[in-house]
This record gives C-alpha cells, structure tokens and sequence, in this order.
C-alpha cells in the first residue's frame, strides 16, 4: 500500500519550486495566484530569497506548503492508501486527500504562521534536537522538569525535538546528556512549537479552522497528535487545532501506516528529510520523492 | 567484481546460505562471509588507489579493529548531523 507524506518546516531551500514554476504551466498558475491570496509575493523570497529570508515562520511554512501541495497535482499516479503530513504538512496531506481546497489551505497555513510567529514574541522559548535517547526517557526527563519543557516532535528513534522556555531547554538539555543523549543541537527556531507556549495561536487558529470548510478525504489521514487514521471533518479539525499546542508524533504515525499495511512511502514536497525518517522508523521501508510527469 | 564495482546486494536475495545474525557490513566470496573489520579490510583491497594506505591499520588485532568498528557503526549517525535538517 502506498502512503504518500508531506514536510514540515526544516524542508526548505533557497530556489525551491522554482523548477516547477518555470516548466509546468500549472504550477506557475497556482503559484501565481497563490502570491495574490497572500498579497505579498512568496515567490520571490522561495526563488530568490536567502536562506534567512526563508527560515522566518511566516514565509516558511506557506512556502513548503505551497511546493507540497503543487507536486500531487504535477506528479504520476497519485493514488495514496492513506497520508499523513509532518506538523504544518498535515495541512498539505489534507488538501491533497481531498478535504480542503488549497487556497484555503494555503490561508490557514499562512493565518497559522503568523499566529505562531506572535505567540513566539510574547515569551521567549526555543526547541532543541536530542539525539540517541530513547523517547521514553526523554519524556520522563522533561514531565520531572515541569510544563515548561515537553518533547514535541517525535521523528525518528533516537531523534525526539523538545520545546520549551529558554532555561528550561538549557537546563533538561543538560539533564539529557547526563541520562546518556549523544548530543542536544539548539535549533534556531525562535519559539517552542507544539508546546503550551503555542496555546495563543492554538486559540487564533481554532476559529480560522471552525470557519473553514473541510470535507471527508479521499483516504485516511494518519493525525499527528494521535498517530491515528480519520476521515472524519470534525476529527481532523479537532486534531488540526490540537497540533499547535500538541506533540508531532511522527514515529508512532509511520509505525501505525506500516501496521495497516503501508509499505511504500512517497515523499511529496520540498527537500528528502521525511524519506530519510521513514528509513530510521522502518528499515523495510520503500521511500522516495513523488515523480513528476 | 562487477564493472569495477562490487556489487551490493540485498540480504533478503541470499536464498543459498543464511548469513550471520549480526549487526554489521557482511561481505561474501563464495560460500564465506566475513564481517565487521574483516569485511572492510576486504573490501579497501578493491578500492582505490588513494584509500589504500589505509590497510595499514589492519595489522592491528581484530579484536581490537571490531572495537572500533562498532564504537563507529553506533555513534556515525550523530556526526555531522546539522539542526538545519531537523523536522519540526
């Protein structure tokens, strides 16, 4: 069975899409039209921008967005068993099930964004990679510590993201090499996302996706906070509005589509790190990038 | 040798024999399987020119080399590993 996945923020690169932009009709429409929804060109900072014009939030996410939604649409053969998206990837994963039309997509990925970006400015809070720990003490590590610090992105095993106050991850960073980590990497994010720390873009975004319309997918969607399948609209929405302040559980999304069955995993979007995830989660795994026509 | 290469192969399309149950590069001529630093000091005899001086190392015991090779295999995914890449 084919489960087709899409990235979150860490995918981008500068140049991305540009590709598609200039030898498929489509993408350039989309794209186009895309920049007018936004009413800033987000083009310009995907083609030409640096990589720290990139790395803002607010054009991130609306850019991986945008390459990951277009690639279904240019690619052979989209016919996914099931999906699942990496954080803000479930909002491509959804749009390209069928349950969401991606120019609303795209508005609440941007409306998400700058919601994260404001709860970012309102407290300062930062994330770190804790790599070669089991998750499990990483979780009993940060629960000692207190709700100032959670593990947030559970990628691979051996590579969980926590979140978290600023001295907060210092201090559990310090803990976790302790219990044995092989190395803590701060990211230069600058906010704690899927932690308590989002609960004001949590609420902000709720209402944009209350208001917004999604229909049954064409398949199931495995939901990051839950790592279970639904193709129910309120449960998605649920789950959607959930994520912010939720953990991203993406090693126990991939184990739950290889247990009904997924054995093929097509990474739709910008960049190979999913791919590279899959591998670590399932060595039996087949991955790859979606094929374009 | 295939074309200059040695070839990899899947474990799962070994039908003839079973290999060895353990964690490590294996490496097969004919009906023998060797592993760990003996795999590898196999293989740098077919590689190029500029790695041979490697082979040097492999006068040591392989009890020793096998030390290494595993403290390697264990921690090679954490070098290099760049926060740009990390999934969040």
């Amino acid at each position: 069975m084919k489960a087709y996945i899409f990235p979150g923020q860490g995918s981008q690169f500068p140049g991305m899409a540009k590709d598609l932009y200039t030898n498929f009709p489509v993408a350039k429409q989309i794209i186009d039209e895309a920049d007018a929804i936004l009413g800033f060109s987000l083009s310009s900072v995907m083609f030409e921008g640096t990589d720290e014009e990139l790395k803002q939030t607010k054009v991130t996410q609306p850019a991986i967005y945008l390459h990951s939604i277009l690639i279904p649409k240019l690619g052979k053969d989209f016919a996914p068993s099931m999906v699942a998206g990496h954080s803000l990837g479930e909002f491509s994963a959804l749009v390209s099930a069928g349950g969401l039309s991606w120019q609303d997509g795209l508005r609440l990925v941007y409306q998400r964004a700058l919601a994260m970006q404001k709860a970012c400015e309102i407290e300062p809070s930062t994330m770190a990679a804790v790599l070669g720990l089991p998750d499990a003490t990483i979780e009993e590590i940060c629960n000692a510590y207190g709700p100032s610090v959670v593990a947030a992105n559970f990628n691979c095993p051996g590579q969980v993201v926590i979140s978290g106050s600023v001295e907060g991850i210092e201090a559990v960073g310090v803990q976790l090499k302790e219990a044995g980590a092989k190395r803590v990497l701060p990211l230069p994010v600058g906010g704690a996302f899927h932690s308590p720390f989002m609960e004001p873009a949590r609420v902000e975004l709720a209402a944009a996706i209350e208001a917004t319309e999604i229909v049954r997918p064409i398949c199931p969607i495995f939901q990051n906070v839950n790592a279970k399948p639904s193709q129910d609209p309120a449960e998605i929405k649920a789950n959607l509005i959930s994520q912010l302040t939720g953990a991203v559980r993406w090693t126990q999304s991939v184990e739950a589509m290889v247990a009904v069955g997924a054995s093929e995993f097509i990474e739709c979007g910008p960049g190979k790190v999913l791919q590279g995830l899959v591998r670590k989660i399932h060595a039996e795994a087949v991955v790859s990038s979606m094929e374009l026509v | 040798m295939v074309n200059g290469h040695l070839p990899i192969i899947p474990e799962s399309s070994f039908s003839e024999f079973t290999l060895p149950d353990i964690d490590s590069i294996k490496y097969v001529v004919g009906k023998e399987v060797f592993v760990k630093s003996d795999a590898l000091s196999r293989i740098l005899v077919h590689s190029h020119w500029y790695f041979q001086p490697l082979r040097i190392v492999f006068f040591l015991p392989t009890r020793l080399l096998d030390i290494g090779y595993d403290w390697v295999a264990k921690n090679r995914l954490f070098w290099g590993k760049s926060v740009d890449d990390c999934a969040i």
